[in-house]
């Protein structure tokens, strides 16, 4: 080992790298538990990667291959059914990991100064986790999914000025054909990857360099303090070993199911939904009325969802009071307002089917 | 020249316009039949709106002669203005025929509409009553309505095929007014409880016969026992050409058994099940074949065929549900089983030829694809088995991985 570290000293400078590994640490609370919540996500995001890259090696983008390709992944291939399942279980745990993640982090302030931007890359993420949901969603070519994207891209397409460029642009076309199947694949596995990656390592790096957030109702007490290395990353460790587990029991019991292949010309069937994260935006948009005032419901409700997302962007720039240790008691009503109307709608929407 | 023809044509064609637009009001071209009528809420005439006749141009006139252009009512109901009033029950058939009957008439209307129903009629049993006089009998009102007639493709018409057997069974269900001819007035009652009566009435399938289908509409008779198999054999057709080369076929034409509704019924046609053949109780095939007949011993192996290929396919049904709902993907055999289920009515189907070695022959081509079925309905359920068995040993696994750290995490933790 030191044979090893005196190899690497002689010709990288390690010993910067080993000494800021030795003084970063965690402050220890009560909200502590929060802190494993970007690790899990990011442990999900792994397992995502490796299980997408098997899935490579069988998947066939196309509208006559794709459904066939994952069917014969998940009946003839060894383990196939099992790297399908993982993944698909992968991604929505990933999304309600990264949905725990950002609000336990809005309730304890941590994006306030001098962490703006941790939080502006995490929302970015975030977004993209999203991404990567709905065009994954479509590549098994289902005649869930490809519902699903026609009312998902149709709700695109209804923005006022870009709507139509947008909806032509996701579709590939006027329709959902074999062309959006292409495109969504390519999304999933090169462009989305790609941003993602960098959003990642920026906001990796950030953490690193200015360590974890204290809550803010707890900054400039006396807390004890935890080295990240090795306690901090061993309860990680731990905890991804549970995580594991559970994901590994969800694909055992509950293998995520394929359904009957699309057919373009076949009515809509009952039933469609989105994707569960999805499913709180839908269906508020399903309750709004034809017209609010002189304005569609529908743009309003999508007006509404993107004012919203982007104060969630710029939430620290929003939050100034948090930035000057003081606290902004709206912050926390509007989180439990929020995380309601999520759960409420959510379940709303699958009830009333 | 040309000019000139072009100005005399105009104008002279002007000046009959303008003479026909003052004479016309005068002479009255509005029906007066129908003015005066629906004046008197006479309900013939409210209905008449509605009736195919008055929708293509035929007034009360049409039928019941008059002068419908005079407003007097002498002269518009004048016997010398070929008025005839409303006809005798008896005389309906001949009173419809004088358009019906006629094609060169009709086809100015629908050039398509049969004019030979009344020469049907007269054969029909309805048609020989009323000929002998019979003011009881159907006839074309009975059936069409009076006043408020509506073409059979109209939901709301009496001869539409749904509202047939109702329309039949206000005379044919009426005891009374049956008693005289002593029949049953059971049919339409039977008919609601058949597989032909639930198809039509509840499950709106207007596919399946109604009683026209069967007795014909206008040359309505009930079919004779030579017959009865024709009629059935219009839509069950493969089941026909089975039976009609069948040893039964000859048998029953023999003994002047009526050949379907001798095991099926008639106005009562119920699904049978695989219990109503065989040498079981309740067999039908008992009520003619006894132990030590060559039929006896035919009707026992078709059954056994039968039910060997069913349990097969229940059983496979039952592994790949199971299977499906376990998560694993087995579209490939269910697709497989819906040809063996195929198999199966198709051998149900068989058995009309009554030839046992035909049937067995069947089953056997049909066992290997439900055997196969069968076992990729236990390598599923092995399937299942492994892949739980796999998650418990990675389960254990994990929880000694976890033990492991916790110790650690536990020993080392070193908080300052």
């Amino acid at each position: 080992m030191n044979n090893l570290l005196d190899w690497l000293r002689d010709r990288f400078q390690i010993d910067e790298v080993l000494s800021f590994v030795k003084k970063k640490d965690v402050p220890v609370h009560n909200h502590f538990a929060w802190y494993y919540f970007g690790g899990i996500t990011l442990f999900l995001f792994v397992i995502q990667v490796m299980t997408g890259i098997l899935l490579l090696l069988y998947y066939k983008p196309g509208a006559d291959s794709a459904f066939e390709s994952v069917q014969f992944l998940v009946t003839k291939v060894s383990y196939g059914w099992l790297i399908r399942s993982i993944h698909s279980w992968s991604a929505n745990l990933m999304v309600l990991s990264a949905f725990i993640h950002l609000f336990s982090n809005l309730f304890t302030r941590s994006y306030r100064k001098p962490r703006e931007l941790t939080w502006v890359s995490g929302m970015f993420l975030f977004v993209l986790s999203l991404g990567f949901g709905f065009s994954g969603y479509l590549l098994p070519w289902n005649e869930l999914a490809f519902f699903a994207t026609k009312v998902g891209t149709d709700i695109a397409g209804a923005l006022p000025l870009v709507g139509k460029p947008l909806l032509i642009f996701l579709r590939g076309g006027e329709e959902v054909t074999g062309g959006t199947l292409s495109r969504f694949f390519g999304f999933h596995v090169a462009v989305l990857p790609g941003i993602f990656t960098v959003f990642l390592a920026g906001h990796l790096a950030l953490i690193q360099f200015q360590g974890m957030s204290t809550p803010l109702h707890l900054e400039g007490k006396p807390l004890k303090r935890m080295p990240f290395f090795p306690d901090f990353a061993l309860r990680d460790l731990l905890l991804w070993v549970v995580v594991l587990n559970i994901v590994a029991l969800l694909a055992v019991f509950f293998p995520w199911e394929l359904g009957v292949k699309a057919d373009l010309f076949a009515p809509a069937p009952a039933g469609i939904k989105p994707e569960w994260y999805f499913m709180f935006m839908f269906q508020t948009l399903k309750f709004l009325p034809a017209y609010i005032f002189f304005l569609e419901g529908e743009l309003v409700g999508i007006a509404g969802f993107g004012i919203a997302g982007l104060c969630l962007f710029l939430w620290p720039f929003i939050d100034r009071k948090a930035g000057r240790g003081e606290r902004w008691k709206l912050v926390p009503v509007l989180g439990i307002v929020a995380i309601l109307f999520i759960i409420v709608m959510t379940i709303v929407g699958y009830v009333m089917d | 020249m040309k000019s000139f023809l072009k100005k005399v044509i105009v104008r002279t064609s002007f000046i009959v316009m303008a003479a026909a637009t003052l004479i016309l009001p005068v002479r009255g071209f509005a029906d007066s039949c129908l003015d005066c009528h629906l004046e008197l809420e006479d309900e013939a005439a409210l209905s008449f709106k509605v009736d195919v006749h008055n929708i293509d141009g035929v007034s009360c006139a049409g039928c019941h002669g008059g002068d419908p252009a005079s407003d007097d009512q002498e002269i518009a109901m004048d016997s010398r203005n070929g008025f005839v009033g409303a006809p005798n029950p008896l005389e309906i058939p001949q009173f419809c025929g004088k358009c019906h009957s006629d094609p060169a008439y009709m086809r100015q209307y629908n050039p398509s509409l049969a004019t030979d129903q009344v020469d049907k009629y007269w054969t029909s049993h309805h048609g020989k009553l009323n000929r002998s006089g019979d003011e009881k009998a159907a006839q074309c009102s009975s059936c069409h309505g009076v006043h408020e007639m509506r073409p059979p493709s109209d939901p709301r018409s009496m001869v539409y095929s749904k509202n047939v057997p109702q329309t039949c069974s206000e005379c044919h269900a009426d005891a009374d007014y049956m008693a005289k001819y002593q029949i049953s007035v059971s049919q339409f009652q039977d008919y609601q409880g058949s597989v032909h009566g639930v198809a039509l009435l509840e499950k709106n399938d207007l596919g399946a016969p109604a009683c026209n289908d069967c007795h014909g509409n206008h040359a309505a008779m009930p079919p004779g026992i030579s017959s009865i198999g024709r009629v059935c054999f219009q839509c069950h057709l493969a089941e026909g050409e089975l039976f009609s080369q069948s040893p039964h076929k000859v048998g029953f034409d023999e003994l002047g058994v009526p050949e379907c509704a001798f095991c099926h019924g008639h106005h009562a046609v119920h699904a049978l099940t695989d219990e109503n053949i065989g040498v079981e109780q309740p067999s039908i095939c008992l009520q003619c074949h006894s132990e030590g007949e060559a039929g006896y011993e035919a009707a026992s192996t078709m059954k056994n065929e039968i039910i060997k290929l069913k349990k097969k396919y229940e059983d496979a049904e039952t592994l790949i549900a199971d299977a499906a709902r376990k998560g694993i993907e087995v579209s490939d055999e269910q697709f497989e089983l819906r040809n063996v289920r195929q198999s199966l009515i198709n051998l149900r189907k068989l058995i009309h030829a009554f030839n046992p070695d035909s049937v067995v022959t069947t089953t056997e081509s049909a066992m290997e694809a439900a055997n196969e079925v069968y076992l990729a309905g236990v390598q599923s359920t092995e399937e299942v088995k492994t892949r739980r068995t796999g998650f418990l040993i990675f389960s254990v696994i994990t929880l000694i991985l976890v033990a492991i750290l916790y110790v650690i995490v536990r020993k080392k933790t070193s908080y300052h």
